[in-house]
């Protein structure tokens, strides 16, 4: 991104931030690869944050999303001195992930990640690190792969591979009813909820905090209002990049910094659509009794051809067996078999709660 | 699990949490849940219910025609 793109940018989102009373936002830096600025693009970008966000009393939460195998201590001192936070793509242990993370080569990128893991959690460059980013590989083992990301005591992130009603995901080509991602998500839940008992797996958090009435941590859960956009590198403003994954220009909203400005941007139907809850989706999820958990499943998960975007996930049914799951266990833990509430005349009445 | 037993299993388990109304739990009658991850997140919602008692504005909250996070 160029110094003249990141300053419009900024002033558009300081332009924007003070006509709806924002004084605090959140700036992520996303790829391809972010690291690739290098130090000075680092300095660039949060020099341009600083002018002209930070100092008109807007707090801004800078961070970056990276496959890690760039990182330096040069670069982690500057993201120190600017208050840079970094979150690591990583799919599991070395066989798991070099499965598909590779360099241009086609080489294995996990040992030189283990490296760089070892000298980001090292104590001067922790407080820089977020978590994982980690997309579920049907092939491995959950456990293995949540004990493996557990072991670094940070907050992981498990995603469902990109795919729609045009692209199956990989274990749903031919039934779409099968839950072979629910099959793998489970146990995974199973060793955190009953051994590791610890920590933030937000896809986990989200389902339990929903069902107990709560909010969601992710983006492709719940029925929150969707509020992030994106500026690409050459100051074209488009909705959220896994658009992408469904057809040619789908994150396409034909806005630029420099020509228009986030409130036209956010009265456009493609974010309008994502900040209505319900009504935003297909009359089948309005109607099913988890569209306040699933909120439909992830946007470029609904995709075909002939409804768009009006469809229950590709995932939905991987989402419901999932967050049964995690509401029969949630309803163990909570209810003792005999818990004593008060009705509305103030009396005690006993509830037997059923086995889940 | 079938994606016919999770929808039955759904029904009885959304049914069943439905019941429950955190507007009566206070923080101090959190002691009896022992899970430690439950116990976070059940804090969590008595906090933000208890904050939202005293405030009348929840437009923090929401985002409808606006941006939080520029990616």
């Amino acid at each position: 991104m160029s110094h003249a793109v990141a300053r419009q940018a900024a002033r558009r989102i300081r332009e924007h931030c003070q006509a709806h009373s924002r004084t605090e936002i959140a700036i992520v830096f996303h790829g391809g690869e972010p690291l690739l600025v290098g130090r000075s693009g680092l300095e660039m970008l949060t020099d341009v944050i600083r002018e002209e966000l930070i100092n008109h009393d807007i707090k801004v939460s800078v961070g970056l999303q990276t496959n890690g195998v760039l990182f330096t201590p040069e670069l982690g001192d500057v993201m120190l001195a600017r208050d840079i936070s970094l979150a690591v793509s990583l799919d599991g242990p070395p066989e798991v992930n070099d499965r598909y993370r590779v360099d241009k080569q086609g080489r294995p990128t996990s040992a030189i990640l283990e490296e760089k893991l070892e000298l980001l959690l090292s104590p001067q460059y922790s407080p820089l690190f977020r978590g994982f980013l980690c997309v579920i590989d049907l092939d491995s083992d959950p456990i293995a792969v949540l004990r493996y990301l557990s072991s670094y005591h940070h907050q992981v992130d498990f995603l469902f591979p990109h795919g729609n009603y045009e692209r199956p995901p990989v274990g749903k080509e031919h039934d779409l009813s099968a839950t072979p991602y629910a099959d793998w998500l489970i146990p995974a839940f199973d060793y955190w909820f009953d051994e590791i008992r610890d920590g933030n797996i937000r896809l986990f958090a989200s389902i339990i905090s929903m069902l107990l009435g709560g909010q969601s941590q992710f983006e492709g859960l719940g029925l929150g209002s969707v509020d992030l956009v994106v500026v690409e590198a050459n100051g074209e403003i488009e909705a959220v990049d896994t658009l992408k994954s469904t057809f040619p220009g789908a994150a396409h909203l034909g806005f630029d910094v420099f020509t228009d400005d986030f409130d036209t941007v956010a009265a456009h139907p493609a974010i309008r659509g994502r900040q209505v809850g319900s009504a935003g989706l297909c009359a089948t999820c309005q109607a099913c009794p988890i569209v306040r958990i699933c909120g439909g499943g992830y946007l470029p998960h609904r995709y075909s051809h002939a409804n768009q975007f009006m469809n229950p996930s590709v995932y939905c049914a991987d989402l419901q067996a999932l967050i049964a799951h995690i509401g029969t266990k949630v309803k163990r833990e909570i209810f003792p078999p005999t818990l004593a509430v008060r009705n509305d005349a103030g009396r005690d009445r006993d509830v037997i709660i059923l086995p889940g | 699990m079938s994606a016919e037993n999770a929808g039955a299993t759904l029904q009885q388990v959304m049914g069943q949490l439905d019941e429950l109304d955190f507007s009566d739990v206070t923080l101090g009658q959190l002691g009896d849940i022992k899970h430690p991850v439950l116990k976070k997140l059940i804090a969590d919602r008595v906090r933000l219910l208890e904050s939202s008692q005293h405030e009348t504005d929840h437009s923090s909250h929401f985002s409808h025609g606006s941006f939080n996070s520029f990616i």
